[in-house]
């Protein structure tokens, strides 16, 4: 399973590297321009599309048969999947932390706890996307699965747009908000569990 | 590992496919430490064998036993005991051979760095380049050369010469007879390249249509079959029992007879020539029944 998790890692680093680049550079600019919080957020949020992009990369070489064809069972294969995920996702969140210190240090400017909690619940939320999105890709493949990224992305904000026009509103007390997203890497990375347990049903039924 | 008389045995064999297709109630025994040529014409159900042993797709019906284990129990086992080639490359264009090998490592517990730096090495294969820049000859090599790193027992090998030059198709065909070489390895080879498997493989197991037509002794079933030639009228003068497939053309008629020898002594006055593996296999496809 090292194996896979390895070319993951490599694919990333092969296929992505122009673009990490490129999103440093911007990460930073609208860190000093926009502010560190609002960055910080986005960062996690984009490591962990990026094994959307591994998928299609799959896709594109024909890898599966020769996956399955190997010693690795399908359940580590798709382990392997879920585990590159959270790393993924921990790396975005190690590199949102890394990019807002130097802007903070530039800025000469301290640590707040809003930082971190922008970037907890980035990773909360991009684990949490990963959980949903994964099964979606292995049921119908990573192209017809991006239609649904983009439908769980703007649902939730429909629907919120909707309930605060609605008048909607949800009495919690702000330290239960507060925990909330404190512990969501937590609570989102659970739900991978039974996430992964979806996939590998999903992959060792799938015919090559 | 059973130490076992055959590599591959299946009992029965079936898949089923919406499109009408059926592997149907396939029996097929290779050898330990033989080659078996698996051939057929497009749609025969070749790479549905394949697949079939390699757990890709279902079984439906029948059962099979690879190195002498069960694949539903010892799939992991029998695996690390299995290299493949496929017809087409399975690596990711911006892998180099050097990323496929640390990825390798991390699969293969039998991995071998150093073999797979030989057959590097042996092939000319570069280290460092993306496998987008190979040639279709450079990805087949590379796709032997990993299947060979990790020691297998079985080469199971999926139309892995077609689309290549003779010169290289002559190359791999050196690889494989050296792998042969230990008794303990066999192979598994489809191929729509008759004369490859006329060079190298021991067994041949013909399918059409979902069906084995014959299995057996390569130099049984070449020394078996024979084409007697003859004019329209002439054909009726042939005892039916002989005949397995007739061609009629604009000069004449071709026969494929089963049995030559048989038909030698009853017919002295008719050529029967030595087919071809290919001459077999088109017989069978396109040949008429008297």
């Amino acid at each position: 399973m090292k194996g896979f998790i390895l070319k993951e890692f490599l694919l990333l680093k092969k296929g992505m590297g122009p673009y990490f680049a490129f999103l440093m550079v911007a990460a930073l600019f609208f860190s000093i321009t926009a502010g560190v919080s609002a960055t910080a957020s986005m960062i996690p949020f984009f490591f962990s599309i990026l094994i959307i992009s591994t998928f299609s990369y799959d896709d594109m070489a024909r890898w599966d048969p020769f996956a399955v064809s190997t010693p690795v069972s399908r359940k580590r294969i798709v382990n392997a999947k879920y585990i590159t995920a959270f790393l993924f996702s921990l790396l975005g969140a190690l590199t949102s932390c890394l990019i807002s210190l130097v802007v903070l240090l530039i800025q000469k400017q301290p640590w707040t706890f809003e930082i971190t909690l922008c970037i907890l619940v980035a990773m909360g939320s991009s684990l949490l996307l990963n959980a949903v999105m994964i099964p979606l890709i292995y049921r119908f493949g990573a192209e017809k699965a991006r239609l649904f990224l983009i439908l769980l992305v703007f649902i939730p904000i429909g629907l919120g747009i909707l309930a605060q026009n609605m008048g909607f509103q949800i009495s919690v007390g702000q330290e239960t908000v507060v925990s909330l997203m404190a512990f969501s890497p937590v609570l989102a990375s659970l739900l991978l569990i039974p996430s992964c347990m979806i996939s590998q049903r999903i992959y060792i039924n799938k015919e090559f | 590992m059973p130490n076992e008389t055959y590599c591959i045995d299946t009992k029965n064999l079936t898949k089923r496919y919406s499109s009408g297709f059926t592997l149907d109630h396939l029996n097929l025994q290779v050898p330990t430490g033989s080659v078996m040529g698996l051939i057929g014409e497009n749609g025969a159900g070749k790479t549905t064998t394949l697949k079939l042993l390699l757990n890709l797709i279902k079984k439906e019906e029948g059962s099979m036993r690879l190195l002498g284990l069960d694949p539903e129990k010892n799939a992991d086992l029998i695996k690390e005991q299995i290299g493949v080639v496929f017809d087409e490359n399975h690596f990711h264009d911006s892998f180099s051979a050097m990323d496929i090998t640390k990825i390798m490592r991390g699969i293969y517990s039998n991995w071998d760095d150093a073999a797979f730096q030989r057959y590097l090495h042996a092939f000319q294969l570069p280290k460092d380049k993306k496998c987008k820049d190979f040639s279709r000859g450079m990805k087949m090599k590379l796709s032997i050369a990993v299947a060979l790193s990790h020691h297998p027992k079985l080469l199971i090998l999926d139309e892995a010469t077609s689309g290549l030059d003779p010169v290289v198709r002559d190359e791999i065909l050196s690889i494989f007879f050296d792998f042969i070489q230990d008794e303990s390895h066999t192979i598994l080879m489809s191929s729509h390249i008759t004369s490859d498997l006329e060079k190298i493989a021991d067994y041949i197991t013909f399918l059409h249509e979902g069906k084995v037509v014959f299995s057996g002794v390569k130099d049984d079933i070449m020394g078996q079959y024979g084409i007697l030639k003859c004019g329209s009228q002439e054909l009726d003068t042939i005892d039916p029992a002989l005949i397995v497939k007739i061609r009629k053309g604009s000069f004449g008629c071709e026969a494929l007879v089963k049995d030559k020898k048989a038909a030698r002594r009853r017919y002295p006055n008719y050529v029967i020539n030595n087919p071809s593996l290919e001459d077999i296999m088109v017989f069978y496809v396109k040949g008429e029944n008297k």
